[in-house]
């Protein structure tokens, strides 16, 4: 019998083995999977390699990050609070920043229910990186998304949506990637920059109207922030 | 190993059939986890430690045949878990073997059987690198071995099963 042979008819006697086991009958706990863990083997099915990226990480780096980002929550908490006057703060709209592994999600709270009028917003034409047009508006559910195309093909997404209570956006993280903080206007942001990927998402609020914008293209911060700072009503709407 | 991840898990199928993996499998997994941990939280970091291995050596699933992909991740968990427990009491219960007294052999049983008589140090070896397909050096690593002692223990559990098969009348 050669080693090859030998390693065939082990391969065999394992598997037979582990069959044996596993049909023993053999009283075992019942396993109940923790709400962290099923949220981790969501995020490992739907992005393998991110997930394996991150939890191969050394636990003090991940540790550290999370320290990092709990501070950057309190300190966006405050400095909101503070900057704002006192008739805003009766109404505002806040986001609170939460990272779980390479994950940051916001979660945003509305103050009050405003009642305003929902509107239809867009991008002025001159601010558009040059050769791209609106190709396709969606209105759904609350969502309005326009799609910008130009020539070549390239795209990128414009999304306003009404925030409500507990609504919330969730990004991986690799290392690398950066989540900064950023103003439109005025308004609070955060611009999720990612280091291998060429599609960077800024995203802010807009808490007088209780909406959220996300621009999400091929772009660097200055384009993207040009492109925030140019988003106007051009009509009321009814989503 | 890294290229190769990516070449293997960048298309859209690859995601989808490791989806489908975890949907199948992932109960069987857990159980092996909870069968020799008893503890719900080690139970879980076994699981996840698992499929980080299935992802590190994802391209084996598709060499393997579908009736044995489920005991190839239940091997692989169990491993995991092995790994746990030897964490958790601190020392690694893996005995050296210097010999064995071939007399002790039982009677002629199932090759399964026979090769439950390896000693554990020994068998865990094979396994990992026979049924499972790890390099020397993840095998050190994962016992806290060196790798000359992975090599030596796998030499060693090879001549030994011979020894086994030919006792009981194997033809080898």
């Amino acid at each position: 019998m050669t080693d090859q042979e030998l390693d065939r008819l082990l391969r065999r006697a394992m598997i037979d083995s582990l069959k044996s086991e596993e049909e023993s009958g053999e009283d075992v706990p019942e396993f109940r999977a923790s709400p962290g863990h099923r949220r981790r083997m969501r995020a490992m099915v739907s992005s393998p390699l991110r997930w394996l990226r991150n939890r191969e990480r050394p636990m003090w780096q991940r540790a550290a990050r999370a320290a990092a980002v709990l501070v950057l929550v309190l300190a966006t908490a405050l400095g909101g609070v503070m900057a704002l006057s006192p008739t805003a703060r009766a109404t505002m709209t806040k986001w609170v920043r939460v990272q779980y592994d390479n994950v940051v999600t916001y979660i945003y709270e509305s103050g009050a229910v405003k009642n305003s009028p929902s509107m239809k917003y867009d991008i002025d034409a001159s601010a558009l990186p040059e050769g791209y047009y609106a190709a396709d508006r969606q209105f759904l559910a609350g969502v309005m998304c326009v799609t910008y195309k130009n020539s070549e093909g390239n795209e990128f997404l414009f999304e306003c949506r009404r925030i409500q209570d507990g609504q919330s956006s969730s990004f991986g993280l690799n290392e690398g990637d950066e989540a900064i903080e950023v103003t439109v206007g005025g308004k609070s942001g955060v611009l999720i920059r990612y280091d291998k990927s060429p599609t960077n998402i800024l995203v802010w609020i807009d808490p007088e109207r209780d909406m959220l914008f996300r621009i999400s293209g091929p772009f660097d911060l200055e384009q993207l922030m040009k492109m925030a700072e140019n988003v106007y009503i051009y009509g009321k709407n009814k989503f | 190993m890294l290229p190769m991840i990516f070449s293997v898990l960048e298309t859209d199928a690859d995601r989808r059939l490791l989806a489908s993996v975890y949907d199948r499998y992932h109960k069987r997994m857990e159980r092996t986890a909870m069968r020799i941990l008893r503890d719900r939280s080690d139970a879980e970091d076994a699981v996840q430690s698992a499929f980080m291995q299935v992802i590190r050596h994802f391209e084996k699933i598709f060499q393997i045949p579908c009736e044995d992909l489920p005991y190839w991740l239940i091997s692989i968990v169990k491993n995991e878990a092995y790994m746990i427990l030897r964490k958790r009491r601190g020392s690694v219960p893996l005995e050296e073997w210097d010999g064995q007294d071939m007399s002790e052999l039982s009677d002629c049983g199932s090759v399964a059987e026979l090769l439950s008589r390896l000693p554990d140090s020994y068998r865990q070896v094979l396994e990992m690198k026979v049924l499972l397909g790890y390099t020397d050096r993840e095998i050190a690593q994962r016992l806290g071995i060196s790798e000359t002692a992975v090599s030596t223990r796998a030499s060693r559990a090879r001549r030994l099963f011979r020894e086994i098969l030919e006792k009981e009348g194997f033809s080898i």
